[in-house]
Order: C-alpha cells, then sequence, then structure tokens
C-alpha cells in the first residue's frame, strides 16, 4: 500500500474509522528529521500491508494536531478502532520503528 | 561641489532611499534631495534613477560613488589624524543590538558617555539579519550579536570579537514534573532528548539561539512544533511561568527581572551561546574604536 495523505477534513473518517490499525505520520516541511522518515514509512507501509499509513502536514491541519496534542515533529500516532495505541517522537531507525508498530498492535496500550 | 552633497549621495544609496537616508543623518527629505539635484545639476547628468522599487544608482552614478566613498573615507581620516593631536575623541558611534544580547549595553555606554562627552551616541535594536546588513552598508558602527557555531555570514570588513560565551539551560515553570525530577535526583540525567512531547517555547527565527537550538533537536531525531516564538527574553520567560511551555535560554538570562520559574542544568551540554561584539574597520573613526576597546574591556572579553 502506498502512504496517502490525511487532512482535517477527513482524519475521523479515514483514520478513526478505519477497520485496520492505522499509522499516522504528523510532520512538516521545515523538520529535518522529518525528511529522513519518509523513505522509512513509505517501505514500512510496502512491507505491513495489514496497517494502513497516512502522513499529515502539521502545518495545514492545526485541528488534527491540536486535538491529538502534537508538540514534536515528527510524531507517529498509532490507532486502533478509533483509539490512539501508541505515539512515537522523533526519527528513529526502520528496524526499530517495525518493532514498536508490530508491538502496539499486538499488544495495544491507550496512549493518548 | 560639496562633501556634504558626496554624504548624502552616499546616505541615499546605502539606504536605497531618500526617507530613510534623511532619517540617517539628521537632514530633512527636501534638503537631501535639493542638495544632490544641485550636484546632478552642476555634473550634467543623472546620478540616481527614482525607481517604483527605490533609489539606485545611474551607470555613471555608480562609477561618481566609488570616488565620493574614496574621498569620503579619506576626509574622515585626515579628521581623525588632527583628533589625535588635540587628544579629543569627537563624532559619532552608532551601536545596534539585538534583543536577546543587548541587556549589558546601558551601564557600558553610560560608562562610556561620561568618559567621552563628546562622543554622540545612538543605539537602536535590531534582527540579526538587519544588524548584518547595517554593519555592511555603514549605517551602524558597532553591534552586540550571537553568533552561531556554523557561522554567521559577516562580511569581510566587519571585526569580530567573543565577549561572552555561557552554557544554555533548561527553563520550566515551578512545580514541572520534569524538573522537581531532575531536582529529585541530584539535578542531572535531563537532556533535550526529554522534551520529546512538550510543549517548547522558542526564539524567534534569526537568531542564533534558534538556529542552534534547531540543529540541536534535529540531532537527536525531532524538531519541537514552534506553537510560542517570541524574539524578547522577558516574553520567553513569562510563557514559561504561565505554564504554556519548557524552554531553553542563555544561563545569564535566570539574573533578569521576571516571574518565578525554574531553572536545570541540562546532563549533555549544548554548543554554548557566544555574544560576538562586531564593529566596521573602514574608515577609521576614532569613536568608534575608542567604543569597541570601552565595550571590549566593560563586557568582559
Amino acid at each position: 500500500m502506498h502512504v496517502q495523505s490525511v487532512t482535517d477534513e477527513d482524519f475521523a473518517a479515514r483514520v478513526l474509522e478505519s477497520d485496520r490499525p492505522v499509522v499516522v505520520d504528523f510532520w512538516a516541511a521545515w523538520c529535518p528529521p522529518c525528511r529522513l522518515m519518509n523513505p522509512v514509512i513509505e517501505e514500512l507501509a510496502l512491507e505491513h500491508p495489514e496497517l494502513a499509513f497516512f502522513t499529515i502536514d502539521a502545518d495545514a491541519n492545526h485541528q488534527t494536531v491540536i486535538s491529538n496534542s502534537v508538540m514534536s515533529m515528527p510524531t507517529f500516532l498509532v490507532f486502533k478502532d478509533g483509539r490512539e495505541v501508541a505515539r512515537l517522537v522523533g526519527s528513529r531507525p526502520k528496524r526499530r520503528m517495525a518493532a514498536e508498530l508490530e508491538e502496539a498492535v499486538a499488544h495495544p496500550a491507550l496512549t493518548g | 561641489m560639496e562633501l556634504r552633497q558626496l554624504e548624502y549621495l552616499a546616505a541615499v544609496v546605502s539606504h536605497g532611499s531618500f526617507g530613510r537616508a534623511a532619517q540617517e543623518i539628521y537632514v530633512t527629505q527636501s534638503a537631501l534631495s535639493q542638495q544632490i539635484s544641485r550636484l546632478e545639476d552642476e555634473l550634467g547628468l543623472t546620478l540616481l534613477h527614482r525607481g517604483p522599487k527605490g533609489v539606485e544608482p545611474t551607470p555613471a552614478g555608480l562609477e561618481f560613488l566609488n570616488h565620493a566613498r574614496a574621498i569620503l573615507g579619506r576626509v574622515s581620516e585626515a579628521r581623525a589624524v588632527v583628533d589625535d593631536h588635540i587628544g579629543a575623541i569627537r563624532g559619532v558611534a552608532r551601536v545596534t543590538a539585538t534583543a536577546y544580547d543587548s541587556r549589558a549595553l546601558p551601564e557600558a555606554l553610560a560608562a562610556f558617555h561620561r568618559a567621552h562627552p563628546q562622543v554622540q551616541l545612538s543605539f537602536q535594536h535590531a534582527s540579526a539579519p538587519q544588524i548584518v546588513e547595517q554593519l555592511a552598508t555603514g549605517s551602524a558602527d558597532v553591534a552586540l550579536l550571537a553568533v552561531d557555531a556554523s557561522g554567521t555570514k559577516l562580511p569581510a570588513h566587519i571585526a569580530q570579537l567573543t565577549v561572552a560565551e555561557e552554557p544554555l539551560c533548561l527553563l520550566t515553570a515551578r512545580g514541572d514534573p520534569l524538573s522537581s525530577s531532575a531536582v529529585d535526583t541530584g539535578a542531572g540525567g535531563l537532556t533535550i532528548e526529554d522534551l520529546r512531547g512538550r510543549s517548547v517555547i522558542m526564539p524567534g527565527r534569526a537568531t542564533a539561539l534558534r538556529s542552534l537550538l534547531d540543529e540541536a533537536f534535529a540531532q537527536v531525531g525531532f524538531s519541537p512544533l514552534p506553537r510560542f516564538e517570541t524574539n524578547h527574553p522577558e516574553m520567553i520567560r513569562e510563557l514559561v511561568s504561565a505554564g504554556l511551555g519548557v524552554s531553553i535560554i542563555p544561563r545569564s538570562w535566570l539574573a533578569d527581572y521576571g516571574p518565578a520559574v525554574t531553572s536545570v542544568e541540562l546532563s549533555q551540554p549544548l554548543p554554548s551561546y557566544r555574544i560576538a561584539l562586531l564593529s566596521t574597520t573602514q574608515p577609521r573613526i576614532p569613536a568608534r574604536d575608542r567604543l569597541v576597546e570601552h565595550l571590549r574591556i566593560a563586557l568582559g572579553a
């Protein structure tokens, strides 16, 4: 699956009401660590068809940033059944990211 | 041809406008414009092109200006030589600094003024890019400015002298669990990594402090969303005290007046905050040189 972008308008429909677990990448154009993570997210999306991957531009979608209390770029939120089950802040190697996502989906903990 | 006509011409070209040049050299705009017209009449050609985007020298004007600047430089040097003979320092010294870096200036300037009452001092707050521009165009003589490690770009004829170099510390509201935990565990263990997911009050863009923090955060893998940004040190403290976020400041700012906050040393120090005394070097201006020497001592370089 390819990574698609979401906005304030369709966040609820595409993320919160998704039938698969969702990873949302909050990013900003001015944030160097976000750029590092772009290819990582693209690859993880291809390797993990059981997860839906979305990106959201923090500068253009304040409502979603605020309602999810996102303070740092990049922030990756994992949602399952409309609830946040993991929050990963900052860039990280792909292998670690993959392990953390698998853990979050297998043993969801409410974090939000 | 009169010297002041050359001075006016140089000022208008430096500032790109009659209005700003008039303000800078303390004459009315009409006097300025009249003198330049007279000069153009006498030379029989147009020196300045008055376009919609401002004033620009014509090709002839530019060539004339190069000579005019050389003449003005020589005149100022001639004055300086004479002043040396009579032992007096007079003239103008124009000082500029950012709001972040000017805290030590008032006292130092006052002491200079007592010692050299003949020197006309002026001071202006400006942003870092404006300060570099003012020094480059010669509309300021001396500046205090934090310079970042990656090297704030300065023109070759600007002299630079480090006057302060100090550590950065973390600032939190009183009772913030972050600082309480650091204090409990013996004032340590906190790094900027602990600010992941926290609201961070950020220094304004185009400040050395901001570049320093941007770089430091990017290195540990995240960038705070700059929801609160300010160029005023007192505002950083007020925002932190009000509980809107934490911040990172040079340690000497803690001595400022302001609401109660808690400061914590970082266990992995960030690059230090370095303030430089910058000054123009050409032409030779005794008032400026004496002021630089005074500030160098007063500010502890």
